[in-house]
């Protein structure tokens, strides 16, 4: 891949889930959201990836402080809000959003399923540090990614963690990355 | 950690973290929490998590995670 300045970086490799899994895979959180909500077009081969892993074992799974914050951000969105469906609307009385004990209950029992995901597997959480800050804005430059992109490669690679899980097209421009994305963007 | 009282009718347990009362709550200079496998995980336990979250229809794409779009609702405030 061509950049402005002339050199060429090499493109993420990317693997299909039916792949032999990695000890070490860093997960971004869409790949979350895709397994806990069916409706998401990469749901089923979400579950697929992640009952494999978990039938597999060995594989340790990797998430940064940040991942929490992003899907909280997602999830209190009124447009992802009113899509949930009615009895879930009504159960959480998202009527009343203006009451902060049902948007403390709504956004705790959310994220309380995201952990009780990833308590399925050995995990770890990468703090987003002034290390990770710093890093994190080369990898930006260098591959336009957003500045949340580059912070999860940041957290990642500080952990020695080459292989990451995402359906998010602009990780395929990171060289040195093995994407794990099911190959839905389809080969080069 | 303490507990929340279950709102979805499902059987899946929801807790909180509450590190101000952890024991093991990470040094000042940590780069990494160690979390090992929850000693009730099972398959059956990670199938019942896959779909938990309802929606009518997937999300649109770009609305997820990007604010700025002026096509999508940015409700956390309201």
């Amino acid at each position: 891949m061509p950049t402005t300045s002339g050199a060429t970086t090499v493109p993420a490799t990317e693997r299909r889930f039916s792949a032999s899994p990695p000890s070490s895979l860093y997960v971004d959180a869409d790949v979350l959201i895709n397994y806990v909500i069916d409706s998401e077009p990469h749901h089923g081969r979400t579950r697929s990836f992640f009952r494999d892993l978990e039938a597999r074992g060995g594989t340790t799974l990797y998430v940064s402080s940040l991942t929490w914050l992003e899907i909280a951000h997602a999830i209190t969105r009124e447009g992802f809000r009113r899509r949930l469906e009615s009895d879930v609307q009504r159960r959480f009385r998202l009527d009343q959003w203006r009451n902060e004990q049902v948007r403390e209950t709504y956004v705790q029992t959310f994220l309380g399923w995201l952990e009780g995901l990833l308590n399925q597997f050995e995990w770890n959480e990468v703090f987003v540090t002034d290390q990770i800050r710093v890093a994190s804005v080369p990898i930006m430059t260098r591959h336009r990614l957003s500045s949340q992109d580059a912070c999860h490669v940041a957290c990642a690679w500080q952990e020695g963690v080459q292989d990451l899980a995402s359906f998010d097209e602009a990780f395929r421009r990171v060289d040195g990355l093995i994407l794990w994305n099911d190959v839905i963007h389809g080969s080069r | 950690m303490s507990s929340q009282p279950r709102v979805d009718g499902s059987d899946t347990t929801v807790s909180v973290k509450d590190w101000s009362s952890d024991a093991t709550r990470p040094a000042r200079d940590a780069r990494v929490r160690h979390h090992p496998r929850s000693a009730d995980a099972s398959a059956e336990a990670l199938e019942r998590l896959a779909g938990i979250i309802k929606l009518n229809g997937p999300i649109p794409p770009n609305c997820f995670w990007d604010a700025d779009d002026e096509r999508c609702d940015d409700g956390a405030g309201d």
